[in-house]
């Protein structure tokens, strides 16, 4: 039953992840300047911006690990971080149980000291990680540790803020193009009931030129509309 | 024997247009402005061919046409499916129409289609 639950709870975890379209997806200047901030504050060489995927960690951001951009879940130390809302600490990696025998302590990134902030969503559920290293034990007071976790609300409020302009964004377009498409039922109505005044010989000449004006106007109106969608074929940019 | 052509659109003014334009063709013309009971429909007015609109309440034409074609004596009843979405033809493709008209059309576009549908 409990391993229904977990299942269940990454599943939602992953899906919540997917709204926000950042897995995979390039490095942004913010995120840069989070991690640089983080690495700054802590006088650390390295600071991550990591988002957990299904069988990925994807770094939004490496402060010091530049060339680096995804690794394998296991033996990624953010997987573990995600687990719970509470910063994670490892202060000596090599005395701790919980990474003494990780590849990354034990081969030659030679990471000693760890700590992460959960990035937790408006929802509830933990999709990546800020996180600083370094390759020597490192102890902080817990006040000074906190600050970690300001960093990752600052983030997170920053990524909430341009999903939901992202989702206006798109929200707006479509909302704007089936606008456009609702243009075409009046101007068939235009087009056909002109076209039929024209054609019936009842009708003075002067009506029937008329109509042959508006049934003109109805169709250079249909040439901009499918002018303006042709411009609209192309959605607002998924990423953020 | 007269051709029957049901023509399917929840724009009432468009399916007058449609009647208007059609019947003095010598067509028996059937006019309903929404498509949830396609199947009973047929049964009831044996068209010889279907003008259906693409956005129409509440199941939509594509899925109408679905469910339409799910009974093998329906499947080769001719549709000509109409609609204002700029990607018609791919639709149109999809569910195996026999044609498209893109909204708007004029009279003889859509005089073509209809006797294009019934040849």
């Amino acid at each position: 039953m409990e391993d229904t639950n977990c299942l269940k709870s990454e599943i939602e975890r992953l899906d919540e992840l997917n709204a926000y379209a950042l897995l995979d997806t390039p490095r942004d200047p913010y995120f840069d300047r989070i991690t640089r901030l983080a690495a700054c504050i802590f006088e650390v060489p390295v600071s991550l911006i990591s988002f957990v995927g299904a069988d990925h960690i994807w770094f939004k951001s490496a402060f010091g690990l530049e060339h680096i951009s995804w690794t394998e879940r296991c033996p990624g130390l953010c997987s573990s971080a995600i687990l719970d809302d509470a910063l994670y600490v490892v202060e000596d990696a090599l005395s701790d149980p919980r990474t003494s025998g990780n590849p990354l302590v034990t081969g030659a990134f030679g990471l000693r000291f760890y700590a992460a902030a959960p990035l937790k969503t408006a929802k509830g559920s933990n999709i990546g990680a800020l996180s600083i290293i370094d390759r020597q034990p490192r102890k902080f007071p817990s006040s000074r540790l906190s600050i970690l976790h300001l960093l990752a609300d600052m983030l997170m409020s920053h990524i909430e803020l341009s999903r939901g302009m992202r989702e206006q964004r798109l929200s707006s377009y479509e909302a704007t193009r089936a606008m456009v498409h609702d243009l075409k039922n009046p101007l068939t109505i235009i087009t056909l009931q002109t076209e039929l005044m024209e054609l019936e010989q009842q009708v003075p000449p002067e009506i029937r030129e008329a109509c042959s004006q508006v049934n003109r106007a109805g169709k250079k109106m249909t040439g901009i509309i499918n002018a303006l969608l042709a411009l609209m074929k192309e959605r607002p940019r998924d990423n953020p | 024997m007269q051709k029957c052509i049901l023509i399917y659109e929840d724009d009432l003014e468009i399916l007058q247009l449609c009647r208007t334009i059609l019947a003095p063709s010598g067509y028996r013309i059937e006019t309903l402005s929404h498509c949830d009971n396609i199947v009973a429909d047929i049964e009831q007015l044996h068209p010889d061919a279907i003008l259906m609109d693409l956005w129409i309440p509440e199941i939509g034409g594509e899925q109408a046409i679905a469910l339409l074609k799910e009974r093998v004596g329906n499947r080769d009843i001719p549709v000509i499916l109409f609609s204002a979405n700029d990607e018609i033809e791919a639709i149109s493709k999809r569910v195996q129409a026999k044609g498209f008209l893109k909204k708007p059309f004029d009279i003889a576009t859509l005089k073509e289609m209809v006797a294009f549908a019934l040849s």
